[in-house]
């Protein structure tokens, strides 16, 4: 595979994460929670041919969009929330394992979704891409 | 196939994971839902930031509607009309208190199961089967009846409505979204069934069957030395030596044997609410205050909850200003003042509930046995609607008595007794109406007037004004008993047990302006023994005596003497019992630790401050002291009640030698001074224990009490643990583990009055709210806010954010 090809594929992944992000962030303003689900299937299933870690793009879109917008909320709020939320699960007392929890719940679904939306699309490919491993 | 199986593993797991993310499991909640940052618990945190002035227009008003939010998110309503009035004070309690209103409303009328689901079933089924929304439906058919009590719980009502039906899933309160259900539209049936809840929270308490246990086992005479009903050393709360007039010439007429009826010994499978709910109030007179002008104080002692029982609010509208405590659920002020009058409560602590043995014809339980003829039995089947498991059915059977409470389908007892339950909480009655008048009282003869229409549960109405006069009343729905009526279990077969009647109002022990300058109650006896009634109850003996003696001691006092006193942490019990137990104790080979804790003991000043160590000493050794000098009381698991201190103490005075002195488990013969002695050791021993148990912290009063203001929930993760306050049960500031002052408060009421108060929790119920709990620090150091009672179109620099809203 020529060095361009793999740069090509390198950039699909941050292209992919990118747009589940902002799909998703767009969605869930409407759309219940679960909307993301159908959303990181379609842009598994849509792009990036090449990719090689649908889960890790679809994991870090939702890890950075979840935990982002907490840490946003956390801000506002003094910590005041999610310091007495926090109480209520075995992790380390302090808005930070909230934070990052948020994030984690979010990615692991995402992520998910999306890698499912991935093998899907590879049942439609030219027999030479499927074994592109 | 390799390709088709990933798939198909992939999609699984994304589907399993959808599963457990939308749905609750255990105590865990639905993780995609609760984590959402749109939708789930993050929604909920508010902004730390002040609030500005917004604008909005509600369906239901009639006219424009101002709310001023102070800097402690006290709402101060300024309405045109009652209506609107009402309607928004049920708007904005619902704002900041909805999930608790709907929770104890849910806790009264035993609907907890359907939510939470079987392991509640219990518990619910124990609530319907005391006949608390059976009782609320008979007051809401009264509060319905009455055109000012109707028009205020419908407003209110439409007014909670408002709020909710303006809700998306995503703006519930927190607690909706962790338990994973939704708030339903609120009723006015609702607020009868909180008041229900308050009547049981403060009249729920009996102890008919341990007297009729203690009665069996050790005999009348015994039952009477140790639980005797007018003690000596009585401080009622009108004075001795006031004269009672009886207006109800005819005497109840007793029947062949006043004492209990012959059963075997019994358990008690209900629970019951803690005796330890008391309160103190007192009003002194201008000749005691610096101004001149009376103050009244109030600080209901309640369980510390988060949210707090409280919610304050100022009320105005052409013929009503009103400031105070009220009930979330409740309209109207329970617990404060106006431009003319101030009032406090504290619990009546007089029996209002009697059990009855009632005799079923067979098994079918059709009739039941009445003076010799078989009457028909009235049934009610309750259904509960159970999570995850469908309808349950229970029937509760009705005597002319009540509610058949206690029988073998419930709590799976061994004994075949039924037993129906009398209780002035069922009766039909409207407590709504009383507290509007009350609102609106501007003298003597209001308040007189408002309390009347008072039931249950009874209270000891303080009252002031600012033409000067002081008051208190003994008031509610008394049970006009007969000698030991209610003490014990009664034969609910003979007609002549039944209740005869009540002590008419004009009756109730009241007492205006005193010459002693001074009004005061601490739930202690209402009367000594010249009053022309009998009653029975559970009466404190200790703050009433402390609180008592401050008072006569004042002279031009202000304010701030007032703080003092319901922040005083003098342990009257301990200042009597401790030298008793030094002068009984033996001599003997004492540790170094034994000592230094007698040491600490005898130098200790009495006070349960809160970084006192005695204190702890003194707490253990007394308890473990009861314990051993009671063992006689433990039966296997039948109700029985051990003297409490002050009836011990005085029982041992009077009784040095009593049989009971003696540990019945081992052959020796222990005495008191051994026994004195064996519980030092053993609460030294204790307090050593604490202390490795907990080596970071401190040896002191407020950390071994670890005072806890607990989430209706009983989640932790929201409540707030080891708060730094001294006092204790039986002393002023009755702050124990888990009970205290719950709103404390201090007011000279008039126009240039001065309006003082607290209480531990915060306006907002939300724990991401920066005013969920931000009144506790003050609350545990005995400090307090000045409180804002606005004039209409004030502007005052505490005012935060003013919020109109147009019909």
């Amino acid at each position: 595979m020529s060095t361009n090809s793999i740069r090509k594929r390198r950039a699909w992944f941050w292209y992919r994460m990118l747009i589940c992000i902002v799909v998703s962030a767009t969605i869930q303003l409407v759309a219940p929670w679960w909307s993301l689900i159908p959303m990181a299937m379609l842009i598994g299933y849509f792009t990036a041919p090449m990719n090689k870690s649908p889960f890790l793009a679809g994991f870090l879109a939702l890890f950075i969009l979840w935990a982002g917008w907490a840490f946003w909320i956390d801000v506002e709020n003094n910590s005041i929330l999610s310091e007495r939320v926090i109480r209520l699960f075995p992790l380390p007392h302090n808005a930070l394992s909230l934070i990052l929890l948020t994030g984690f719940l979010g990615g692991l679904i995402n992520g998910m979704a999306m890698l499912t939306g991935d093998i899907f699309r590879r049942f439609f490919l030219p027999e030479e891409e499927k074994y592109y491993r | 196939m390799g390709r088709v199986l990933k798939f198909i593993v992939c999609l699984l797991i994304t589907g399993a994971l959808f599963w457990v993310y939308q749905n609750k499991s255990g105590e865990i909640p639905p993780i995609g839902k609760f984590f959402s940052p749109v939708q789930g618990f993050w929604n909920n945190a508010e902004s730390a930031k002040s609030f500005t002035y917004s604008s909005s227009n509600i369906v239901g008003l009639k006219q424009p509607v101002t709310v001023q939010f102070d800097d402690r998110l006290v709402p101060h309503i300024f309405a045109k009309n009652e209506a609107d009035l009402y309607f928004m004070q049920g708007y904005i309690t619902a704002q900041n208190r909805l999930w608790q209103m709907d929770m104890q409303t849910r806790v009264a009328g035993g609907r907890l199961a359907e939510i939470i689901g079987p392991k509640l079933l219990e518990r619910d089924r124990e609530s319907r089967r005391l006949g608390l929304s059976w009782g609320a439906s008979r007051s809401h058919a009264l509060m319905m009846a009455n055109p000012q009590s109707r028009q205020i719980a419908t407003s209110y009502c439409n007014g909670v409505n408002a709020w909710i039906h303006s809700l998306k899933p995503a703006d519930y309160p927190l607690e909706y979204k962790l338990l994973d259900f939704e708030p339903e539209s609120w009723t006015t049936m609702k607020t009868a069934l909180l008041l229900k809840y308050m009547s049981n929270m403060l009249t729920g308490y009996e102890t008919d069957f341990e007297m009729t246990n203690t009665a069996k086992l050790y005999g009348i005479e015994t039952l009477n030395q140790l639980f005797p009903e007018f003690p000596d050393s009585l401080d009622p709360v009108i004075p001795k030596g006031t004269q009672f007039v009886r207006s109800d010439t005819i005497q109840p007429i007793h029947p062949d044997s006043i004492y209990p009826p012959q059963v075997a010994l019994l358990h008690n499978p209900f629970s019951r609410p803690d005796p330890g709910y008391g309160s103190n109030n007192w009003a002194i007179s201008g000749s005691r205050s610096a101004s001149g002008k009376p103050i009244l104080c109030n600080d209901p002692h309640l369980g510390l909850n988060l949210p707090s029982i409280w919610y304050e609010v100022q009320l105005h509208a052409p013929g009503i200003n009103t400031y105070g405590a009220s009930i979330p659920g409740a309209p109207c002020v329970i617990s404060g003042f106006n431009e003319n009058v101030a009032w406090g409560i504290t619990n009546a602590s007089t029996d209002v509930k009697d059990w009855y043995i009632v005799t079923f014809k067979d098994k079918l339980k059709l009739q039941y046995l009445m003076d010799s003829t078989w009457k028909p039995i009235r049934t009610l089947v309750e259904v509960y609607q159970v999570k995850g498991q469908g309808a349950v059915y229970d029937t509760i059977r009705f005597t002319e008595h009540g509610p058949v409470t206690y029988e073998e389908t419930f709590n799976k007892r061994s004994e075949t007794v039924n037993m129906a339950l009398r209780w002035t909480a069922h009766d039909f009655s409207n407590e709504l109406v009383a507290i509007y008048r009350l609102n609106k009282a501007e003298n003597h003869d209001d308040y007189l007037k408002a309390t009347n229409q008072f039931d249950c549960p009874g209270q000891n109405f303080v009252f002031a004004a600012s033409n000067g006069d002081i008051a208190i009343r003994h008031n509610g729905k008394f049970v006009k008993r007969y000698n030991q009526q209610g003490r014990f279990l009664l034969d609910g077969t003979k007609s002549n047990t039944l209740w005869q009647g009540f002590v008419p109002d004009a009756d109730n022990p009241h007492v205006l302006n005193p010459e002693r300058g001074f009004v005061s109650s601490a739930n202690q006896h209402p009367t000594d023994q010249s009053y022309p009634y009998y009653y029975t109850g559970t009466y404190d003996y200790y703050r009433n005596r402390r609180l008592n003696r401050l008072l006569s001691n004042l002279q031009n006092a202000k304010p701030a003497d007032m703080m003092k006193i319901q922040n005083d942490n003098y342990n009257l019990c301990a200042s009597e019992l401790l030298p008793y137990f030094f002068a009984l104790m033996p001599v003997a080979d004492f540790t170094t630790t034994e000592k230094e804790a007698a040491r600490e003991l005898k130098n200790w000043t009495y006070v349960n401050d809160t970084d006192v160590g005695a204190a702890i000493y003194f707490q253990l050794w007394l308890d473990g002291f009861m314990e051993k000098l009671w063992d006689e009381f433990k039966v296997d698991q039948r109700a029985l009640l051990t003297p409490s201190y002050f009836e011990t103490w005085s029982y041992l005075k009077r009784f040095p030698d009593s049989d009971f002195i003696d540990d019945k488990s081992t052959t020796q013969t222990e005495t008191l001074p051994f026994l004195i002695l064996q519980s030092f050791r053993n609460a030294v021993k204790l307090a050593e224990n604490w202390e490795s148990e907990n080596p970071s912290k401190p040896f002191t009063w407020a950390n071994y009490k670890n005072t806890t203001a607990l989430h209706l929930s009983q989640q932790l993760a929201f409540s707030i643990s080891n708060i730094q306050t001294g006092g204790n049960e039986d002393i002023l500031n009755a702050t124990s583990s888990r009970k205290g002052a719950s709103w404390r408060m201090i007011v000279s009421p008039g126009s240039d009055g001065e309006f003082w108060g607290v209480y531990p929790g915060g306006q907002s119920g939300n724990p991401g709210s920066k005013h969920y709990v931000d009144f506790i620090d003050q609350w545990a150091k005995g400090k307090y806010y000045q409180l804002l009672f606005l004039k209409p179109g004030e502007k005052h620099k505490r005012i935060q954010h003013v919020n109109q809203f147009n019909p």
